[in-house]
C-alpha cells in the first residue's frame, strides 16, 4: 500500500520548488545532509512507512527554518538557481515566509499536505511515493535500458540465435542474443533503485558488495552464454 | 560507427560559505553572495546530484538575480589559500570573467602528481614489456617451417626434433591407440580443436616407443595406418590429461611422453603467440612517450597560464588595496 504526495494538490514544478528550497536553504552541505529522509527517501520517490517518524521529525525543523526565510528566498529548481519572477505563479504572493509561500489551491501550505500525508503513513504503514523530476528521469531512463535489452535479446533470438560474439583470433565468445540480457538485468536493477530509494541507499553504502555481485551475473550470464566457433 | 557524446555540465552540490559584497553585475548594489561548489557530472545525472567530494569547480552566486558565475581555477585556488578574501571576489570575477576560456575551469594546478605518477606506472610499463620481450625471445624455441619429407621408417630411426614440420612419404602402423574424451588445447595451434576429440597412438622407434597426438577430424578416418604430418612439442606445451599419461607409461614403460609428435596440427596463424624482439618494447615506449607529451604539454601550459592570472588578480587585488 502506498499514498502519493502532493499529487493534484499542486503543480509540479511548485512541488519541486519546494524540494529545492528545502535543500538549498536548509542544507547549506549538500543534499540530504540534514534531512536524510525527507530529501534521500521521499525526494528520490519513496519513504517507506516506518520511516515516517525520523521524517516527521526533520519535517519539524524544515517549517522552522521555512518560517525563518523571507519568500524571496525561494529557489525553483535544483539545477537552475537563478531567481525568477512569480508574478503568474500560483503561490503566496502575500506570504511572510517560504513556509506560507508554498500553497495549495485553498491556500494551505504545502507542509500541511506533508505533515499530515507523513502522519497517516506512520498510523495507517502505507508508504509515500513522490514523482519527483529525479524519480520520473531515473525511471524513464531505467525502463528505456530494460526494453532495449529485451528487444535485442528477443529480435537476436529470432534472427541470429546461434551468433557468437568473437574477437579476432579467438577460438569461441557468447552469444549475441544474452547479452541483450545483460542489458534488460541492468535496466531492471535500475529500475529497482529508482522505486526503491532504501534499495538505492543500501547499495551507494554497500558499493563493494554490489559491485561483486554485479561482476558475478555478468561473468555467470558470461560463462553460460559461451560457445565455440563452428569450425574451430 | 555510432559516436555517443556526454556532455558535462556542473551541478551545485553544497554552499561552501557567505558574505556580503557590492555586485558588479547590477550595478554594484550590495548583496548577499554565496560561494556554492560544483561538480561535473553528465547533464542528465546533474540533477540534485549529493557531494561525493572535491575536486570542485567553485561559483559565486548573488541574492539579487540568483546567477551562479563560476570561478576559473586560479581565482579558486587563491581564495582557497586565503590570498583572497571572498568579499574581493566578485570584483576580481567580474574583471576577468571577459577573458576565461573553457579551459580555465580544469583542474591543472595540482596535476603534477599525477603526471608523476602516470609516468611511473608508464616505465614500470615499458620495464615488464622489455623483460617479457626478452624471455620471450630467450625461451621461446623457433619453429623450423621449413618441412621435412622423411619416410616412416626413416622417421622411426631418426631422433625426434622439437618444433619441426615434417611429414612422412610413407604410411606408418600404429601399435595402439585410444581416444580421448575431450578435445585437447595447444595455445598457438590448430587442428585438433573442433570439438572432436582427439586420439592417442603409439609406435615403435628406434629408442622406445613413440607418442602421437591424432587431431580429431583426423582421428576419425582411422588411427591403425598414418602418414604423417604434423610437429613433435613438448608435453607440457600440450593439455594432455595427467592420468592418462601415467596409465599409458604404466602399460608402456618404454612409451617416450616428453615429447610428442602432434599429427594434424600446426601453427595457427591468427592465435600463434608472437616472439617480440627486444626493440619492439623500447618502440612501444616511445609511443607512450609521445602520446604522453602532448598531455604533459597541455597541463604546463595550463598551469603557467593558472599562474599567470593568479599573478594579474594579485595585481588587481593589491591595487584596489
Amino acid at each position: 500500500m502506498s499514498q502519493r504526495i502532493l499529487s493534484g494538490v499542486a503543480p509540479p514544478h511548485i512541488a519541486e520548488a519546494l524540494f529545492a528550497t528545502i535543500s538549498y536553504r536548509l542544507e547549506p552541505s549538500g543534499r540530504a545532509t540534514r534531512f536524510p529522509f525527507f530529501m534521500d527517501s521521499l525526494y528520490a520517490g519513496r519513504l517507506d512507512s516506518r520511516d515516517a517518524p525520523a521524517a516527521l521529525a526533520e519535517l519539524g525543523h524544515i517549517e522552522a527554518g521555512l518560517k525563518a526565510l523571507p519568500p524571496e528566498r525561494a529557489v525553483w529548481s535544483f539545477t537552475d538557481l537563478r531567481r525568477i519572477g512569480d508574478s503568474f505563479q500560483p503561490v503566496n504572493h502575500a506570504a511572510k515566509n517560504l513556509y506560507e509561500y508554498f500553497i495549495d489551491a485553498d491556500g494551505q501550505s504545502l507542509l500541511i499536505h506533508v505533515r499530515r500525508a507523513l502522519e497517516q503513513s506512520m498510523l495507517g504503514r502505507t508508504n509515500l511515493t513522490f514523482n519527483s523530476d529525479e524519480r520520473r528521469a531515473s525511471v524513464r531512463g531505467a525502463a528505456a535500458l530494460l526494453l532495449i535489452g529485451l528487444a535485442w535479446a528477443g529480435i537476436a533470438y529470432l534472427f541470429f540465435p546461434d551468433r557468437i560474439l568473437v574477437p579476432h583470433g579467438q577460438q569461441g565468445g557468447p552469444l549475441l542474443w544474452p547479452l541483450g540480457l545483460l542489458a534488460a538485468a541492468g535496466g531492471a536493477f535500475t529500475l529497482l533503485l529508482a522505486l526503491r530509494p532504501a534499495a538505492e541507499r543500501w547499495s551507494r553504502r554497500h558499493a563493494a558488495i554490489v559491485t561483486i555481485l554485479l561482476g558475478a551475473v555478468t561473468a555467470a550470464l558470461l560463462y553460460v552464454a559461451w560457445r565455440k566457433r563452428a569450425g574451430s | 560507427m555510432f559516436l555517443y557524446t556526454i556532455t558535462l555540465v556542473p551541478a551545485r552540490v553544497k554552499t561552501l560559505g557567505s558574505f556580503p559584497a557590492p555586485d558588479p553585475w547590477n550595478n554594484q548594489r550590495p548583496s548577499d553572495f554565496t560561494i556554492e561548489a560544483h561538480r561535473l557530472l553528465p547533464k542528465n545525472a546533474a540533477h540534485a546530484p549529493r557531494d561525493t567530494g572535491p575536486p570542485y569547480i567553485l561559483g559565486i552566486r548573488s541574492e539579487i538575480d540568483g546567477a551562479v558565475h563560476l570561478m576559473p581555477e586560479s581565482l579558486s585556488e587563491l581564495w582557497n589559500t586565503g590570498r583572497a578574501p571572498a568579499e574581493a571576489l566578485p570584483r576580481l570575477l567580474h574583471t576577468i570573467e571577459p577573458s576565461l576560456k573553457n579551459t580555465d575551469f580544469r583542474f591543472y594546478l595540482h596535476a603534477t602528481r599525477h603526471l608523476w605518477m602516470l609516468g611511473v606506472c608508464g616505465l614500470i610499463a615499458l620495464a615488464a614489456f622489455i623483460a617479457v620481450a626478452l624471455q620471450s625471445a630467450v625461451s621461446q624455441p623457433h619453429i623450423t617451417t621449413q618441412r621435412l619429407d622423411i619416410s616412416a621408417e626413416d622417421w622411426l630411426k631418426t631422433p625426434m626434433q622439437e618444433m619441426r614440420l615434417i611429414r612422412s612419404t610413407s604410411g606408418l602402423t600404429t601399435e595402439g591407440s585410444l581416444r580421448l574424451t575431450a578435445p585437447t588445447r595447444i595455445p598457438g595451434f590448430a587442428g585438433g580443436y573442433s570439438g572432436k576429440p582427439d586420439a592417442l597412438a603409439w609406435v615403435k622407434a628406434a629408442e622406445g616407443r613413440r607418442l602421437l597426438l591424432i587431431s580429431g577430424p583426423l582421428a576419425d578416418f582411422g588411427v591403425e595406418r598414418l602418414y604423417l604430418s604434423g610437429l613433435a612439442l613438448r608435453r607440457g606445451a600440450i593439455g594432455l590429461p595427467h592420468s592418462v599419461l601415467q596409465d599409458l607409461r604404466a602399460k608402456l614403460p618404454d612409451l617416450n611422453t616428453n615429447l610428442i609428435l602432434c599429427v594434424g596440427w600446426y601453427p595457427n596463424p591468427t592465435g600463434r603467440s608472437v616472439r617480440l624482439p627486444p626493440w619492439f618494447g623500447i618502440a612501444i615506449g616511445v609511443i607512450v612517450l609521445a602520446a604522453a607529451l602532448p598531455v604533459f604539454i597541455v597541463i604546463r601550459s595550463g598551469q603557467t597560464r593558472r599562474r599567470r592570472q593568479m599573478d594579474h588578480l594579485l595585481a588587481l587585488l593589491g591595487a584596489k588595496a
